[in-house]
Parts: C-alpha cells; sequence; structure tokens
C-alpha cells in the first residue's frame, strides 16, 4: 500500500486510500471487485482490503457481496458524500474523468496526463498544478478535442490543456518537448475499456 | 458588442480606456490580413512560422478592434491572455466564442513552439489559419 499521504491532496492518510477512495467515489459508474481494483490501482491486495474496511467502518462507502466478491460503492447518505466527492473530484478528477470524456472523440491512438499533475500523482513533490497537461497520440479532429477540454474545466477546477502529436512524431523522440515528456512522469489514459485509474509509472 | 462585459474588463484593470483612432485601426487590421496571406503562403515550408503569423493576424485584428473602440490592455502579465479575454467580450456570438477559445488555443502552442522545443503539425497550422481567418472576417465586418 502506498503509505505516504498524496502530493496532490495531503489531507488523506496514504496515497492508497486516496487512489481507492477517488476510484469508488469518481468511477461508481463502473464499480468493481476489491482484487480487481488492487491490480488497476497499482495497490497491494491486503492493504486495499484493510483500506476498505476502516472507510466502511467510518460510514464513507458501503459493500455488496455478488458471490464471493465484494464491490464498494460510495455512500451517498454520509454526511461527508459532498464535501469529499467534490475533493476528491479536484485533486484526483483527472484520471477518472478525461480520458472517458476523450473517447467520443475519433483518431486518439493514447492519451497521457503529464506535467505537474502527473508528477504529483506520481508521487513527485511540488507546487500545486496550475492545470493539467494532457498529451494526445493520434490525428483527431482539433476542434473537438479543445471542446471537450473546456467542457472538463469546471468539472476539475482547473484549465485542461490537450496538445496533440502525430504517432510519427511521438515515436520519432528526436523532438525536445518529446523527450522532455517521455522522460517525465506520465500517466496513460485507458481509451478503451471503463478502467482509467491505472497506475502511474 | 457586450458593452457590460468591456465594462467589467475595464473595471477589473484588464483593459483601459484610450482615444479611439479609426485610421490606426484599419492600417492594423490590413496588415492583419497581409499576414493571413503570408501564413498561407509559408505554410508547407515552414509550419512553426506559418503558425505564428496566422496567431499573430489573429491578435492584430483584435488589437484593431480595440483600438478602434478606444480600448487597450492594461498593464501587467498576459497581455495576449488578455486579448483573448475582451474579444470573447466584445463579440457576444456563441460560433465567433468557439474561433476565440480556439485563438487562445493557438497562443498554446505558438508559445510552446517558441520556446519549448515543440514542433508543429500541418493540422495545427490549418486549424490555426481557419481561426484567424474567422477572426479577422468578424473583425472586418464590425468595423465597416
Amino acid at each position: 500500500m502506498r503509505t505516504r499521504p498524496p502530493f496532490l491532496l495531503p489531507l488523506f492518510r496514504s496515497d492508497g486510500q486516496a487512489r481507492l477512495l477517488a476510484r469508488v467515489y469518481l468511477g461508481s459508474d463502473r464499480p468493481a471487485p476489491l482484487a480487481e481494483l488492487a491490480q488497476e490501482l497499482d495497490l497491494d491486495r491486503g492493504g486495499v482490503t484493510r483500506e476498505a474496511d476502516r472507510l466502511e467502518a467510518a460510514g464513507l462507502v458501503k459493500s455488496e457481496r455478488v458471490g464471493r466478491q465484494r464491490i464498494l460503492r460510495p455512500n451517498e447518505t454520509s454526511p461527508y458524500y459532498g464535501d469529499l466527492h467534490g475533493l476528491l473530484l479536484t485533486a484526483f478528477g483527472p484520471a477518472a474523468l478525461i480520458g472517458p470524456a476523450l473517447r467520443e472523440v475519433p483518431g486518439i491512438e493514447h492519451a497521457f496526463l503529464f506535467g505537474s499533475w502527473a508528477a504529483r500523482y506520481a508521487g513527485v513533490p511540488g507546487s500545486e498544478p496550475a492545470d493539467i497537461d494532457v498529451l494526445l497520440v493520434g490525428s483527431p479532429d482539433r476542434t473537438a478535442v479543445y471542446r471537450v477540454a473546456r467542457e472538463l474545466a469546471p468539472l476539475l477546477s482547473r484549465e485542461v490543456n490537450p496538445i496533440i502529436v502525430s504517432r510519427e512524431r511521438w515515436d520519432d523522440a528526436g523532438e525536445g518537448f518529446i523527450r522532455e515528456v517521455k522522460s517525465a512522469p506520465l500517466l496513460e489514459l485507458d481509451l478503451d475499456s471503463d478502467e482509467n485509474l491505472v497506475g502511474a509509472r | 458588442m457586450s458593452d457590460e462585459e468591456v465594462q467589467a474588463l475595464v473595471a477589473r484593470g484588464v483593459l483601459r480606456r484610450v482615444q479611439p483612432d479609426g485610421e490606426a485601426a484599419r492600417r492594423e487590421l490590413a496588415t492583419a490580413e497581409r499576414h493571413l496571406a503570408t501564413a498561407a503562403r509559408i505554410a508547407d515550408d515552414d509550419e512553426i512560422a506559418a503558425l505564428a503569423v496566422a496567431y499573430e493576424a489573429a491578435r492584430k485584428a483584435i488589437a484593431s478592434h480595440m483600438r478602434a473602440n478606444g480600448l487597450r490592455i492594461g498593464g501587467g502579465e498576459g497581455a495576449h491572455a488578455r486579448i483573448g479575454a475582451y474579444a470573447l467580450a466584445a463579440f457576444d456570438d456563441p460560433i465567433l466564442a468557439e474561433n476565440f477559445h480556439a485563438f487562445d488555443r493557438v497562443r498554446q502552442l505558438r508559445n510552446r513552439s517558441q520556446y519549448d522545443a515543440f514542433s508543429v503539425e500541418e493540422a495545427d497550422v490549418v486549424f490555426a489559419l481557419e481561426q484567424a481567418r474567422a477572426i479577422v472576417a468578424a473583425v472586418e465586418a464590425d468595423l465597416e
């Protein structure tokens, strides 16, 4: 379990707890069993179970049993639900919301979060991200991408700044900017499935 | 023109009032038109320069509109970003608003290409030219 507090919002006791809460609260439309959440979030299974127990005891989440599997859902009747959802959305929303929003735009082969937000998410300390940097590989319609970015900004309480590079430029790696992006923390957003809170590298 | 929003920008110091200068505005708009032609001409040979010139065409067109209406950018940082804020306030039109939002994206692309060793693609230049043409045409129509 990631035991240090998350740099994006160090109010949570650990990065693992924050990731789990963010996944459960912001991905409530795609609930998953604990074992899958652990894998998706790059957390150890035992730690996730203990954290789930703790959060359930505090009334922040509730469990549902499906066969032998345990599925967590946000407890919408908790007095903290609204505030907690808002905090999680502002702090961790980019990993959960940007991928699904981009799925409606054809022509995107890969989508990454980079820059200061991705660095904080990956555990690199630094100042609070002023905006969310997104790099798209492919040849999507510029207008459609920028429109999605503008719609996301008020939800995430930060500007979303996408840049688009062709597959050739991304693979070539001769360009200074792309080399710099690749050498810093990147969070790839899954554009094909319903899982977006993948582990940062 | 949404006077109320422009007034609010003046009150916040984003813009300041000056004497309207129709002649200078016409000259600046003519320069913007020449920039458009230049950007289209060099687009195939030099994408980074073409994007920068297309951006300048749009920026000068908006600046000429400000000049004609007796406004200038106030002091402080982010002058280029403020030009976009003026355009959004001054042209109360949802379709043009898309162009002005796009103008800001082109500004960011231009900055990255000027300072961050970032290349520009043909699709970026096409996008920038489309926005610049729409903005120059809107200013021309409004100042006629």
